[in-house]
């Protein structure tokens, strides 16, 4: 068994916190991945569990055993790294077979031309070998692997440093943003890889990144930090629909969600903007409310129905299969955005008053300090004022 | 290319062949007079050429007089033997530096950037001493041990090691590589134009010290090249140049061979083209 559990783990810099009481249980065989803008910690704790770095306070366990006092290499798990890390005066191949050499193999082994007369090196040699040609195959590299790091491309690279890390079969897999450095296209692709090659090793997995689609397309389940600290964990599915924290449906979803000061205005309706909504908020009657509707919550529409937002065309980006409209709304610093099918891209004329309606059903309520506010089941009923 | 932009390169050109004659003269008339008799080398005229040749006499003298070839050997023992033990010295110091974390670094750098600007000089009569008190002095551990640790090198390599991504280091590190491990097989070949040109430095410097090896140096069998060059003129060549300027051409030989045999990876060094990922 091999799940990671992280006990209320702290690290402070000189006067920076950079974790503030951290606690994540990671189960076994599960692709967990740390989500947050940089800065926010989640670097830090990856290096925390690889062993790494120390942390101020708190424990890390992996496979139900404490491994606070275990160097690196005796904590069985392995890294990728955003810059690959590869030993740039060693062959692909080199790279591939260092860990096991180093664990497989006594340092009498391991000398250079003399090591091959020691007793039993030439069957461990022959093991290494095996076992790095099987991960190339499976990784199709093996005709890469007389090659020097800085002979293959950035997608060749991101594989060799995978083979390294597989190679061992370690018990977790590390990921440190293994896919930033990679063009927009390879990165898509390497996305299904990954997701492909955790189903097939079936190893824990964690992996950090600032970027919510690849939390959402790869991910088991992800956890949001955000200023060293851990702000909702949870399924891709849930943490779309059901964020706890402003920050995090903010932070998850593009476009991003549209955020609508309000207040509540009956025990059935907020009222937002100069529209009604309703929603029927577990909160008294004029509290100060904060709304995210999704763009997909949205629908333009004429000015004229029955929208809960008016204003104008502000700009319409259409990607084929959906548009989203930003519209200029009074008493808002930026334009909120719906979407619409791609088809409908033309009819929206730049500058042109237009509304928005709102389906209530999805609107996420927020309290003053971003903490989610349930919201009971609403009347779908849409109401528009003036 | 344009009238103005033509003078300027003929400008250009003839300061620099001009300062590279200035530089060479010295050796040329060093490698001319090395090749001619005493009458012609006091001759009241001046030639490059000699007219009547004397080299194999000169450089004859220079081989037997002295021993020559024991100089040469006894500079390449104390060179190889100073800048291996210096890398055995300043690698890991550059190291530890440049990449691990442990109270007192800062301080501990800045004490090492202090010592790049003591001169050589200043220490000399405190080490002499010791030296002495240990019974050292006149062998060749005399010759090396002062410059086992070379502030300067510990400065060059810790300066590249910093430019080395920690990713590199953390990635031996689960690969199971000890600091030691991570030291010369990681860092050492990363770091291969720093270390040759430091190299280059280290060997010029000690191959050419003269002040060290007087100082402490009293049998002929143990002088480096530059001092057996002296105990010659003192000696063995009173007012006979021609022998003397042999000796000192076999002397600066050595070092201008292997400069042009390693020019390119010296030129590299010097500019300091690091690894990239």
């Amino acid at each position: 068994m091999s799940e990671v559990v992280i006990d209320r783990v702290s690290k402070s810099f000189a006067d920076v916190r950079a974790l503030r009481g951290v606690s994540l249980g990671v189960r076994d065989g599960e692709f967990m991945t740390l989500l947050g803008p940089s800065g926010c910690g989640k670097s830090t704790l990856l290096r925390i569990v690889a062993g790494l770095e120390a942390q101020t306070a708190g424990s890390v366990s992996i496979g139900g055993e404490n491994v606070d006092h275990r160097v690196p290499k005796e904590r069985d798990v392995a890294m990728v790294f955003q810059s690959y890390a590869l030993y740039p005066y060693m062959t692909v191949y080199e790279n591939m077979a260092l860990p096991l050499v180093m664990r497989r193999m006594t340092p009498a082994q391991r000398l250079p031309l003399v090591g091959r007369f020691v007793r039993g090196s030439a069957a461990l040699r022959r093991g290494i070998d095996a076992n790095v040609r099987e991960v190339a195959a499976s990784l199709a590299i093996e005709t890469l692997l007389a090659r020097k790091p800085a002979q293959l491309s950035g997608g060749q690279r991101q594989r060799a440093a995978l083979g390294r890390a597989m190679v061992r079969h370690p018990k977790v897999f590390l990921m440190d943003e293994p896919l930033s450095n990679l063009d927009a296209k390879l990165r898509t692709q390497m996305r299904t890889e990954l997701a492909d090659l955790h189903r097939r090793l079936g190893a824990t997995f964690i992996y950090v990144t600032h970027d919510q689609s690849e939390a959402m397309t790869m991910s088991d389940r992800v956890a949001v930090m955000m200023d060293g600290e851990l702000l909702q964990v949870a399924t891709p599915t849930s943490l779309y629909n059901d964020p706890s924290d402003l920050r995090v449906a903010e932070f998850v979803g593009s476009p991003k969600i549209n955020v609508v000061p309000g207040v509540v205005a009956s025990e059935r309706t907020v009222r937002a903007l100069d529209g009604l909504v309703a929603v029927a908020a577990e909160a008294p009657v004029g509290t100060r409310v904060r709304l995210g509707i999704r763009s997909e919550s949205l629908t333009p529409e004429g000015a004229d129905g029955a929208a809960t937002f008016r204003g104008r065309t502000r700009h319409v980006e259409n990607l084929g299969s959906d548009c989203y409209v930003h519209v200029a709304v009074d008493g808002l610093d930026v334009p909120i955005v719906a979407r619409a099918d791609g088809r409908r891209a033309d009819e929206f004329g730049i500058g042109s008053a237009i509304g928005v309606a709102c389906d209530p059903d999805r609107i996420l309520l927020f309290d003053d300090a971003g903490k989610r506010i349930p919201a009971r089941s609403a009347v779908a009923r849409l109401r528009s004022h003036g | 290319m344009s009238r103005p932009g033509v003078a300027f390169g003929v400008f250009r050109h003839v300061v620099l062949l001009a300062g590279a004659a200035v530089m060479l003269a010295p050796f040329v008339w060093m490698v001319a007079t090395s090749f001619k008799p005493p009458h012609e080398i006091f001759a009241g005229e001046l030639t490059l050429l000699p007219r009547q040749w004397h080299a194999v006499e000169n450089y004859g003298q220079a081989f037997t007089k002295v021993p020559m070839l024991r100089y040469l050997a006894n500079g390449v023992f104390v060179t190889a033997a100073i800048f291996a033990l210096q890398i055995l010295v300043a690698v890991p110091c550059a190291y530890a530096l440049a990449k691990l974390e442990f109270r007192g670094r800062e301080t501990i750098f800045t004490l090492t950037l202090f010592g790049l600007l003591i001169p050589a000089h200043v220490p000399a009569i405190p080490l002499y001493v010791m030296l002495w008190k240990a019974g050292l002095l006149n062998t060749y551990a005399a010759l090396v041990i002062p410059f086992v640790i070379s502030v300067f090198g510990i400065f060059l390599m810790r300066q590249f090691f910093k430019s080395i991504p920690d990713e590199l280091i953390h990635a031996a590190r689960l690969d199971g590589l000890s600091e030691f491990a991570i030291v010369w097989r990681i860092m050492v070949p990363a770091a291969m134009p720093a270390l040759v040109s430091f190299g280059i430095f280290s060997v010029v410097a000690h191959w050419n010290d003269y002040f060290w090896p007087l100082l402490v140096i009293n049998s002929r069998e143990l002088a480096p090249p530059p001092l057996g060059v002296a105990y010659f003129r003192n000696e063995e060549a009173g007012h006979d140049f021609g022998p003397l300027m042999a000796g000192a051409v076999i002397v600066t030989a050595p070092l201008v061979v292997a400069f042009l045999l390693a020019q390119r990876r010296f030129i590299e060094g010097m500019t300091m083209t690091g690894l990239k990922s």
